[in-house]
């Protein structure tokens, strides 16, 4: 993402800027990036149904 | 003599607690007298109460004499990390932001303590909000690695691990959304467990994120920790007690990943790592060479889902308050506002996915051995250590080893396996299937005696 987009998005949830570190957080967000684009390449990810899951315990009562 | 008392192990104590070779009340005087002669330098505990729990420990004691038993817990002081609700006492989470939240209700798991006799002594410090790996972001100050004070402890339950280390806890309870159980038991030099997703409840704890928290025991040895563990079990769980775990029956087939688990790992580490597995080995344990593959695209879901669930959990908060939220925290819970909701649902295919592969990676073998971090403790504030002469940025070598259990939900725990020759603690992860926590103890048991 553009950093004036990122900078749009969180003045538009009316967070001063000076409260964020935007070196960081551009860091931050390339390997956030990174990852979803890795995901992007796997397959199963657009078509996967699941087969076995963690039934008993997904239903956690918190 | 009050010293030692606290490197005696619960069981141990429980002996002479019903013996009446000692009192409850000697045990909370130890453990105070230790807090006193090390808080200060270490930072475990952001609050506790000497005379609640006195007062504790002489009902306890009182209890026990009149042959009121209630459990292997029953007069022991016991640490909670300071996102668990005390009753009338703060839950700070480590941050400015919840300094003034005091909750009106214990959480389950304190409830479940006191029902089977623990005595509460305190709230453990923690990495702000739960959002970190090295433990040294808190607004109480860095909690600090007994082992080598300049050092981090890990995080986020950094006070937990570190008080445990220390001797002012018998154990403590941890919460392990990426490791964060795991992570400061390896690098304390002690035994974390990070229960299977929903064995544990989370009724009257902050949340980090919904589909990955989960709260677990910390403690110096593996037969204390299955006492913590049979504590905090939710009833409807609650078929058997983990403690029978050497009663379990096992394969003695260990799966060693062949691929990822090494590719960035301190090379001193490896060679302990392996040590221990040819220990098994030599015990008669089977061990067979697994590929999991998508390792990279498994963790690179994992910190997807956090990050989001993350922001979502603690948008309100920054936005109303970022001030009062640490600056590397703020920064990082960001990140959650730029994933989409499509790319939030990719991530849980490749959740579910995952669940399938461990399950198929498990049908052959009883667990999963591999280290648990991949670097030992960087200095407090140091954001980049050196792994092999390669410089690397903490978040990719601290969790990288433990975020599977996590998307997963399976369970997994770290065991100490001995020091570097630098003096800091080496450890093993355990990662088995679903419910199968006694499994793990019965593993963690055979490599402790190694």
């Amino acid at each position: 993402m553009q950093t004036e987009n990122v900078i749009t998005k969180i003045q538009s949830l009316g967070i001063n800027l000076e409260y964020i570190n935007l070196n960081d957080l551009n860091f931050h967000l390339t390997e956030l990036n990174k990852k979803i684009r890795l995901i992007d390449e796997l397959e199963i990810a657009k078509e996967y149904v699941p087969k076995f899951t963690l039934t008993k315990s997904r239903d956690n009562n918190c | 003599m009050l010293i030692n008392l606290t490197k005696l192990s619960i069981n141990q104590i429980q002996s002479a607690l019903r013996k009446g070779e000692l009192s409850s009340v000697d045990l909370v005087e130890a453990v105070f007298s230790n807090i006193e002669e090390y808080n200060p330098l270490i930072n475990a505990y952001i609050s506790y109460s000497y005379k609640n729990a006195i007062e504790d420990a002489e009902k306890a004691q009182a209890e026990i004499s009149q042959g009121n038993y209630k459990g292997l817990l029953h007069g022991i002081p016991i640490g909670v990390k300071d996102l668990i609700h005390l009753k009338g006492t703060p839950t700070t989470t480590g941050s400015r932001i919840h300094l003034n939240f005091k909750p009106e209700y214990n959480a389950e798991i304190v409830d479940n303590l006191k029902r089977n006799g623990a005595i509460i002594i305190g709230k453990e410090n923690m990495h702000s909000l739960a959002y970190g790996s090295t433990g040294d972001v808190s607004n109480f100050g860095p909690a600090k690695n007994p082992l080598n004070t300049d050092m981090i402890t890990g995080g986020s339950s950094s006070g937990s691990a570190a008080a445990v280390a220390s001797h002012m806890s018998f154990g403590s309870i941890g919460s392990d959304t990426g490791g964060s159980i795991r992570i400061p038991a390896a690098m304390c030099g002690v035994v974390g467990m990070k229960p299977t997703f929903g064995l544990v409840s989370r009724k009257g704890t902050v949340s980090l994120s919904s589909t990955l928290d989960t709260l677990g025991p910390i403690t110096r040895t593996v037969e204390d920790n299955s006492i913590l563990l049979d504590a905090l079990i939710n009833n409807r769980y609650k078929n058997n007690s983990v403690t029978t775990y050497s009663d379990v029956n096992i394969k003695k087939k260990i799966g060693i990943p062949q691929n990822f688990f090494f590719d960035l790992i301190d090379k001193e580490i490896h060679d302990t790592f392996l040590d221990t597995v040819n220990g098994l080995e030599k015990n008669g344990f089977e061990v067979i060479p697994i590929e999991i593959p998508h390792m990279e695209e498994f963790n690179a879901a994992h910190s997807v889902i956090f990050a989001t669930e993350v922001y979502e959990s603690m948008k309100e908060k920054l936005i109303d308050k970022p001030e009062k939220i640490e600056e590397e925290i703020r920064t990082r819970l960001l990140e959650g506002l730029f994933v989409q909701g499509h790319d939030y649902i990719r991530m849980n295919r490749v959740r579910d996915y995952a669940i399938e592969t461990l399950h198929r990676v498990l049908k052959d073998v009883d667990v999963l051995l591999t280290p648990t971090v991949g670097s030992y403790p960087s200095k407090i504030g140091e954001r980049f250590v050196k792994v092999n002469g390669k410089k690397v940025h903490i978040r990719g070598v601290y969790s990288k080893l433990v975020k599977l259990a996590n998307l997963t939900g399976f369970p997994a725990m770290t065991i100490p396996i001995g020091k570097s020759k630098a003096g800091f603690a080496n450890s093993i992860q355990i990662i088995g299937a679903p419910f199968q926590e006694k499994v793990l103890y019965n593993y963690a048991s055979e490599v402790e005696q190694i």
